[in-house]
């Protein structure tokens, strides 16, 4: 029963965060065209997106002809279940501690590999010719992010002695507030880790998926109705999720950033949730703005980057932190 | 899809693509990821302007005219006026001259902003349009204001052009001349300072003045290689010899180079358009046309040539007439259908997503090559 209670609880949160990151990124994509500028966010607006959501359901779902029919029904399922599930490791809150032996980074960190194979999968199934275009450089996406991402998340675990988020994020409580945050000692591993996440999230300058110009990603063309509803909700509920992990790992998390909490002992774990919401929403932010400005790069050059920019950055990174630890005799 | 890995795919780009200007369809060889072959498949938008014209009185083709390309309206109306005032014989006053070079100048500088707002769209960059079309939107209403259209302004007439531009207006130009640098500088820095931008520009589709000049390529594509050859300098028409301005090159002849020159070009418009502006306060007293019937145009049997220099390369416009108040044929020479030709060649051996960016590198406009 508290099992089902969680996982609703989960899609709520997450549909109304998918909300309200849609509607930023209305509002700051607006920003940038001063012809057209608007001056807040409606309620309309919103309603809105839940009005596209509920077309994307009742509509009719058209496959091709020539599809691999297990494959193309599997691969939206194997984009959005891993990205659901995996929210069930992270912690909003410190009271949240049924896993707090289980090695959640190690898991975290499988369950967000496996959409790439659904995307994969997805353009590959359709037959169709622009979707394979597109599936073959979600590999390439794949092979340059995973390896930084993996390095530089390893990084923090030597640093906190830990494989479990909650401890990890309770090792950063420090003295000095803020400063005591993991992103002041993984300096490089943080810049490292969130250039890797714009590629996990298809983001701009990263986005290879997406044909020159066309505003949908090429993997989900033959997909329709709710099945496409999947993929778009996926990449919402991703990028809130990465955001999430993101802060957890190096911006101390549901830690407050005045040291001590504002509200009363008995409001605590809604604190907590609160600053962890706020945290990943300001990433959400930088996230949708970097979308917004930069253009794209090509497949080779993202390859390049990964493999001679990122990879090393992260190695050192991981070592500085290994010799570190091992000098100043760790447990 | 069995051998998908084996054999080479072919794909079709268009025939309605968000980077087209106009209906144009590519069909391109991939092996893997490189274009092993492309052409370019017109025929799209032909509308017979060129057959048209046949059976049209001289006035009535005025329109049609600006049609072909509405970006470059100014200039294919120059094209067309000034054959026909060569076969009558007309010279049109000077503030007439003037005028139209201020609107053409113009002209050129709305259609290279519009070129650097896709250039950084297809690119991926999707805030720099925006900022660009607020500067090109002052250009149009100062269209607007002269001649009553933004686009498409059925302004010059045989003998000069419609009717006079105020003093008012000449200001407005001035104060726009005055500001446009500033606006447009932060718009130039956020595009060319990008490192991306330079990574994918630079050494992407380099042409050579010997592979270019074969396809009798023009305009900016071939000033890109280093050839200074502009026909405003070369053949100069109107008043263009009175005005002083120097023709800008490059010599790398790729992407970037393009780029730049195009910005270049921008500026030494933005000179010219000064200089008239300043002319034009100083003699508005003139007469702006000779006060010809429009309609009562019969030239004698003749052939006459006129040559444009517009944004996108060279116009020439081909009119034969027998003495009847309808011409026999007449025949453009459109800059991009040569460009087209051009990349089809040039494609080959790039990646598949570095065809939008050539393409819109040689600034090609498919209503143009169509016709």
């Amino acid at each position: 029963m508290e099992i089902i209670i969680y996982f609703i609880t989960i899609i709520l949160i997450i549909t109304i965060a998918i909300f309200i990151a849609a509607g930023l990124e209305k509002h700051i994509t607006s920003i940038f065209a001063p012809n057209f500028k608007r001056k807040k966010i409606s309620g309309k607006e919103l309603m809105q997106i839940l009005a596209d959501g509920i077309k994307l359901l009742i509509k009719e779902d058209c496959a091709p002809k020539g599809r691999k029919k297990i494959l193309f029904f599997m691969a939206p399922l194997m984009v959005i279940c891993p990205i659901v599930s995996a929210f069930c490791l992270i912690s909003f809150n410190e009271f949240y501690t049924q896993l707090n032996d289980a090695p959640t980074i190690i898991l975290f960190l499988a369950m967000i590999s496996i959409p790439f194979i659904g995307r994969f999968l997805a353009g590959y199934s359709s037959n169709n010719k622009f979707s394979l275009i597109s599936s073959v450089k979600i590999i390439i996406q794949s092979i340059s992010c995973a390896i930084p991402m993996g390095m530089s998340l390893f990084a923090v675990c030597f640093q906190a002695g830990t494989l479990n988020l909650n401890e990890l994020i309770q090792a950063q409580n420090g003295a000095t507030w803020l400063f005591s945050w993991n992103f002041i000692p993984q300096i490089i591993g943080s810049a490292v880790f969130f250039t890797s996440t714009l590629i996990l999230l298809n983001n701009a300058p990263f986005n290879l998926t997406n044909s020159e110009n066309a505003p949908i990603p090429e993997y989900t063309t033959e997909y329709s109705g709710l099945k496409f509803a999947f993929f778009l909700y996926s990449e919402y509920a991703l990028l809130f999720l990465i955001s999430i992990f993101f802060v957890s790992l190096y911006f101390g998390g549901y830690l407050s950033p005045f040291g001590a909490y504002v509200l009363p002992a008995f409001m605590l774990p809604f604190e907590q949730f609160f600053w962890i919401i706020l945290k990943a929403f300001f990433t959400i932010f930088f996230i949708i703005l970097i979308k917004i400005t930069l253009p794209k790069v090509k497949s080779e050059r993202l390859l390049d980057f990964s493999y001679k920019i990122l990879i090393p950055l992260s190695l050192i990174n991981l070592n500085i932190t290994i010799l570190i630890r091992y000098f100043t005799g760790a447990n | 899809m069995k051998n998908i890995l084996k054999d080479k795919i072919e794909i079709n780009i268009g025939l309605q693509h968000p980077l087209n200007l106009g209906p144009i369809r590519f069909l391109a060889e991939l092996d893997g990821e490189k274009i092993t072959k492309c052409s370019a498949i017109l025929g799209y938008i032909h509308r017979g302007i060129e057959k048209s014209a046949q059976n049209k009185l001289f006035s009535q083709y005025l329109p049609i005219a600006e049609r072909i390309n509405p970006i470059d309206a100014f200039f294919y109306s120059q094209g067309y006026t000034s054959a026909v005032e060569e076969t009558l014989g007309l010279d049109i006053p000077k503030n007439a001259q003037y005028i139209r070079v201020l609107t053409m100048e113009m002209s050129r500088i709305a259609s290279h902003l519009l070129w650097l707002g896709g250039f950084s769209e297809i690119l991926g960059a999707k805030a720099p349009i925006f900022y660009i079309f607020n500067l090109r939107n002052k250009i149009l209403d100062i269209f607007k204001k002269i001649t009553g259209g933004q686009i498409t302004h059925n302004y010059y007439i045989f003998g000069g052009v419609r009717n006079k531009i105020s003093n008012d207006i000449l200001n407005d130009i001035l104060n726009f001349n005055k500001n446009f640098n500033k606006e447009f500088k932060t718009i130039e820095n956020i595009i060319s300072n990008n490192l991306i931008f330079i990574d994918r520009t630079r050494n992407l589709g380099v042409i050579t003045s010997e592979t270019a000049l074969p396809y009798s390529i023009t305009g900016v594509n071939l000033r890109a290689n280093g050839l200074p050859l502009d026909f405003r300098k070369e053949k100069p028409y109107l008043v263009y010899n009175e005005l002083e301005f120097t023709i800008p090159t490059a010599f790398e002849g790729d992407c970037f180079a393009r780029f730049k020159l195009r910005i270049d070009e921008i500026k030494i418009s933005l000179n010219l358009v000064k200089q008239c502006t300043e002319w034009l306060l100083a003699n508005s007293n003139g007469a702006v046309n000779l006060n010809i019937n429009q309609i009562d145009i019969k030239p004698d049997a003749k052939r006459a040539i006129s040559w444009t220099e517009s944004a996108r390369g060279l116009i020439m416009c081909h009119i034969v007439t027998d003495g009847s108040e309808k011409p026999k044929r007449l025949k453009w020479r459109t800059p991009s259908f040569y460009t087209i030709q051009l990349l089809e060649k040039i494609a080959v051996g790039h990646s598949i997503a570095d065809l939008p960016v050539l393409y819109s590198s040689l600034d090609i406009a498919s209503t143009e090559a169509d016709r």
